[in-house]
């Protein structure tokens, strides 16, 4: 199998071995404008839920002054988060993709939502990854297929300049809390990748595997030596990097009295530009140390949990307390995000808590930390189900329901923490960490027994910038339409407005006014209004 | 002079009712030279290539220019001007990773972007109006760290970086980065921020010292403003190290190799017969020779070929062949290139084919997955690069099915250098979807619709090429018509003004292979190459200037038809060695 993951080591080279001069850039960006960074954060769980139905996910009441429900309480009821007047909830969201169509629902869930929803061309609707042969084609649960280009992350980052920054060091990042959702062991990578870049030639995205390990990722984006600067090695690396540019500068103050006048608007752009910076340069000089976070007994290097292997009845079956350690992960990627956000490092982060087969144990190993208590369903009792996430989801009656609704919460307050913290962490340029991020909090099936594709559990946080209305309960669509495609007709194809509206409506709000449609015609019914003021 | 009465000609009779004057096909446009010719201002419409490459960051060139002296008119042009004007120019990303590569030994990571990502098109662009921007600037320095860390030694620092070294290193190298000789005080400048890092290692001190030199203007412009540009007047004349850096990044699109540097050092490349005597050797350089097929590739739009996306289910195994058919199309241009003329461009029945392409294609049957040349016979594939299938299916942008709006536009600007046309409205595609019938059929609607200066300019180059699918496979019957399988019809009437005759005239084409050969009698395609190659080799329409040199220069490839003459010639021109004020 070809690898095309970009060498992310390559792209950070110039960061990990040339701490001084990069360490400022990043606020020089902010600097430089005066303006706050504008970011696109995706966060992923697993798995759908197994509560649209009873009441624990949908509020109730109207589009404004709505009443959370047990789940979405996660964000609002100021346990952890008080962020109802900074969210919007969508109901009647569809996943455009087909149930027809043959291939791994999970992983068809993932490429349907933040990648070019595919035409309707009949059961072999979707591309197929390079390990695909006749019979996987031909499989029902295909496990090869794949993303026709790159993803809406990375096309945000290709299309909006604000996305970019200054450009920033690290243009996007990917990141994981469990260790299967690395795996590349073989090219199933469709419901473990969440970001796409674009193929070469044009052609099917390239998975950018997300990076499961905290220490790894320390290391790429806050190599050794390079935020940990005294305010005097502060103020002489700026002043070495303002004598480089005073070098061009008289190079170019040198040019203008030799070219001819044409070409002066040229010289001049290009001094504008380093005097420009020069500005930046003296204000950050004086800026606190953009500081990397600290854990207790350095960032963690999990082990890699253990995956789904075959099963002597056939099929597969998961094995041992997969990822225990997927929350001290979070935990350490959570800091590892808002560190990147609050230093510039990056303006693009898409991060998945868990693969779409998720064989996490919840019972035996992730609740069993010390720092998670309480996690009991709404009739007071603890998971008590042995299996993996995945397997749960698919199981009936009220414990698995239930034993769900405790994972869904446990995702839901994991995802609180991080955006609570950034509601409370000033932007450099103004607001704060969450005002300046539109962070899209989804998952790649509805309904997790039937693979759902319709009333899509999809929640918006921030994004002011964007003037996303917060505190809004949006039911889309036609409600009776929406009755019809009930989430236990799991061969529906569902109504409007589809997932590739919310991301053509997000590009008009940016300004990408360009993107009017995204992927094939037969999916897009045009901007959603209400989620935008 | 000959009058041919052929099909098309008898044809044409009948389109204008027999009254119509037959043109002068052996020899389009008028007269055989303007070099001594009417000194008349600037070209009548020679601007149409530099209008392209001053809006945004830069240019593209895709033959896009127009004919320099207006079809089917008399050429004009400016005796005694240059090719271009004296300018900076930003150097392209590709030309900064050759120039770190060849002076500091530094690959720079294919997989890093300098100022932005690759082409995804396939179209050459250069940067003779891009402006510096601060996001600019940062990503030079990101980009200059990059270099430093990639230097894992300096040859002249054997016992650790220090100073004394350091500034050897600098003497030596820097230079012939910044194509021109470094002062003591910008040395000196150098110096001081090399040491200015020294309580942070010598990693700091090489990457500051590094950043200095690559966001220096000396490196990041191609300067061509000779001496006193800012006070002279008329036009001025390239300094020696000015004039070996445009050969060198027009043939090695990198700075100077040592022996043309020396000539830069003791003055002596601005001496016609030195500077005749340095392009002719570094035309035989494997690097000049692989650059310049590069740049008729880019021509040809060869390039885009790796880029085009056609649809699986309609051209099964597309994909899979789609690296071949670069590759032959290399082997069959470089024949051309290195041993041909240019009319073989338009002539040849060699093509290089494996066992897949040649089944795919029906060519004569060789084994293996190696390409081996092959000639074809009969019907098929028989005018040279119009019938090439890399250029057919790069040229046909219908990813489904046939695409005679896209194929002929190919041949209208990239060959004919014709006239700009206004974008198609804003109701184009709706008003298209209404066309019934066959491909054939709806151009002519098409035509019939858009009225005239619009489709029925550059249509008919398509439609005579209906005899190839749109990944370029040969077909003997038509599978759009009603019912399919209908004989093919590649006959198309062209209107006056897009093939130069005198006088002016339509003209009946009977096929693809009836184009090559209209192609190689007359000049118009000879002198469109020889217009876009020089654009490439100068990065800069000279269209703009209308040098009466160019004429020559076009002259001269009419004659020799020989690619490497064409770029010798136009680099050893009077007018390639000043730049106009």
């Amino acid at each position: 199998m070809q690898d095309f993951r970009i060498p992310r080591r390559a792209l950070l080279a110039g960061v990990g071995t040339t701490a001084l001069g990069a360490m400022l850039r990043p606020i020089m960006a902010h600097a430089q404008t005066g303006m706050a960074p504008q970011r696109l954060l995706l966060i992923h769980r697993p798995c759908g839920t197994s509560s649209l139905a009873n009441g624990r996910w949908w509020p109730t009441g109207g589009p404004t002054g709505w009443t959370p429900s047990p789940l979405l309480s996660s964000f609002t009821d100021g346990k952890i988060a008080s962020l109802q007047s900074n969210m919007v909830v969508l109901k009647g969201l569809t996943c455009p993709r087909s149930m027809f169509w043959l291939g791994d629902q999970h992983m068809a869930g993932f490429l349907a939502m933040v990648t070019p929803p595919v035409k309707d061309t009949g059961p072999q609707s979707w591309p197929q990854s390079a390990s695909a042969t006749p019979s996987t084609l031909a499989d029902p649960n295909s496990k090869t297929i794949t993303s026709i280009d790159q993803s809406i992350d990375q096309l945000f980052l290709s299309q909006i300049p604000a996305l970019k920054g200054a450009p920033c060091p690290v243009p996007s990042v990917q990141l994981t809390a469990s260790t299967e959702s690395s795996d590349q062991t073989n090219d199933w990578h469709a419901s473990r990748v969440t970001s796409y870049a674009k193929g070469p030639s044009g052609g099917l995205g390239v998975p950018l595997w997300p990076e499961p390990s905290p220490a790894v990722a320390f290391q790429n984006y806050f190599a050794a030596g390079l935020m940990n600067m005294t305010p005097a090695q502060i103020a002489r690396a700026a002043a070495q990097n303002k004598s480089v540019l005073d070098f061009a500068l008289g190079g170019l103050s040198s040019l203008q009295t030799q070219v001819p006048a044409s070409q002066l608007p040229k010289v001049q752009a290009h001094l504008d530009a380093i005097r420009q910076l020069e500005t930046s340069l003296a204000a950050s000089a004086t800026a606190p140390a953009c500081t990397p976070p600290m854990f207790p007994g350095g960032p963690l290097s999990p082990s890699p949990g253990m995956f789904s292997v075959p099963s002597p009845q056939g099929g597969y079956m998961n094995v041992g307390a997969l990822d225990s350690q997927t929350y001290t992960m979070w935990e350490q990627h959570k800091e590892i995000i808002k560190t990147m956000f609050m230093c510039d490092l990056t303006r693009v982060v898409s991060f998945t808590f868990a693969y779409g087969n998720s064989g996490i144990h919840f019972e035996n190993g992730v609740l069993n930390n010390p720092a998670l208590t309480g996690y009991k369903d709404p009739n007071g009792n603890a998971i008590s189900d042995p299996d993996g996430h995945h397997d749960i989801s698919h199981l009936q009656g009220g414990d698995a329901v239930d034993a769900q609704y405790i994972i869904d919460k446990y995702y839901n307050d994991r995802t609180a923490e991080l955006l609570a913290e950034m509601s409370t962490t000033p932007d450099i340029g103004g607001g704060s960490l969450l005002d300046n991020t539109l962070v899209v909090y989804w998952t790649e099936v509805s309904d997790g027994n039937a693979h759902g594709a319709v009333d899509m559990p999809v929640l918006l946080f921030g994004g002011k910038f964007l003037n996303l209305n917060g505190g809004s309960y949006l039911q889309l669509g036609n409600a009776t339409n929406n009755a019809q495609f009930s989430p236990s007709n799991k061969y529906a194809k569902g109504p409007p407005p589809f997932a590739s509206d919310l991301w053509v409506t997000a590009a008009q709000a940016w300004g990408y006014s360009a993107l009017t449609a995204y992927g094939d015609p037969m999916w897009n019914t045009g901007p959603i209004s209400g989620i935008f003021g | 002079m000959k009058i041919k009465l052929d099909a098309r000609t008898l044809a044409l009779l009948l389109v204008l009712g027999g009254g119509a004057c037959l043109g002068n096909v052996g020899s389009m446009g008028a007269g055989s030279s303007a070099s001594s010719g009417a000194v008349a201002g600037s070209g009548a419409s020679g601007s149409s290539a530099s209008a392209a490459a001053s809006t945004g960051n830069g240019g593209s060139a895709s033959g896009a220019s127009a004919a320099d002296s207006g079809v089917g008119g008399a050429p004009s042009c400016t005796q005694g001007a240059s090719f271009a004007p004296a300018r900076l120019s930003l150097i392209t990303d590709d030309e900064y990773r050759n120039v770190v590569r060849d002076v500091f030994g530094v690959t720079f990571p294919a997989t890093v972007d300098v100022t932005g990502p690759p082409s995804a098109s396939g179209s050459y662009s250069y940067n003779e109006n891009a402006e510096v921007e601060t996001t600019t600037v940062q990503a030079y320095q990101r980009a200059a760290d990059q270099v430093a860390a990639l230097m894992t030694s300096i040859p002249t620092c054997t016992a650790g970086v220090n100073a004394t070294c350091m500034e050897q290193y600098l003497r030596s190298n820097l230079p012939l980065a910044w194509r021109r000789p470094v002062t003591d005080d910008e040395l000196a400048g150098l110096m001081a921020i090399f040491n200015s890092g020294a309580m942070d290692g010598q990693a700091r001190q090489i990457q500051l010292t590094m950043e200095a030199a690559l966001l220096h203007p000396a490196f990041l412009y191609r300067s061509e403003i000779g001496t006193n540009a800012a006070t002279a007047t008329g036009k001025v004349q390239l300094t020696p190290y000015e004039l070996a850096s445009a050969v060198s990044f027009a043939l090695l699109n990198s700075s100077p190799d040592a022996e043309l540097w020396v000539k830069a050092q003791d003055g002596s490349i601005t001496q016609p017969p030195v500077l005749a005597a340095e392009v002719a050797r570094l035309m035989t350089l494997p690097a000049v020779q692989a650059n310049l097929m590069k740049l008729v590739s880019y021509y040809l739009d060869f390039e885009t070929l790796p880029f085009v996306i056609k649809d699986a289910t309609a051209y099964p195994g597309f994909a899979a062949l789609q690296g071949t058919l670069y590759q032959s199309s290399q082997m069959f241009l470089s024949d051309i290139m290195w041993g041909g003329h240019f009319s073989d461009l338009f002539t040849s029945r060699r093509m290089y084919a494996n066992e897949a392409m040649a089944s795919a294609y029906g060519l004569p049957a060789v084994s293996g997955t190696a390409l081996q040349a092959v000639t074809t016979t009969g019907d098929a594939y028989g005018a040279g690069v119009l019938t090439q299938p890399a250029l057919l299916a790069a040229s046909n942008k219908n990813a489904i099915g046939d695409d005679v709006i896209h194929r002929g536009l190919w041949v209208y600007y990239n060959l004919l250098c014709a006239p700009t046309l206004p974008p198609p409205p804003a109701n184009a595609s709706a008003v298209a979807a209404t066309f019934m019938g066959s491909t054939r059929q709806q151009s002519l609607e098409r035509d019939t619709t858009c009225g005239a200066g619009c489709h029925g300019r550059f249509d008919p180059f398509g439609l005579v090429t209906l005899s190839y699918d749109g990944i370029g496979r040969y077909r003997t019957t038509d599978p759009t018509t009603t019912p399919p399988g209908g004989p093919i019809d590649d006959d198309a009437l062209v209107p006056i003004g897009v093939l130069q005759a005198n006088p002016p005239m339509p003209f009946m084409l009977t096929g693809v292979d009836d184009v090559a050969q209209i192609f190689v009698e007359g000049r118009q395609v000879s002198d469109c190459a020889a217009d876009n190659l020089t654009t490439y080799a100068l990065q800069h329409s000279p269209d703009v200037e209308g040098s009466c040199d160019l004429q020559t220069v076009k002259d001269g490839f009419l004659q020799s038809g020989s690619f490497p003459d064409l770029f010798t010639s136009i680099l050893t021109s009077p007018a390639f060695l000043t730049r106009d004020l």
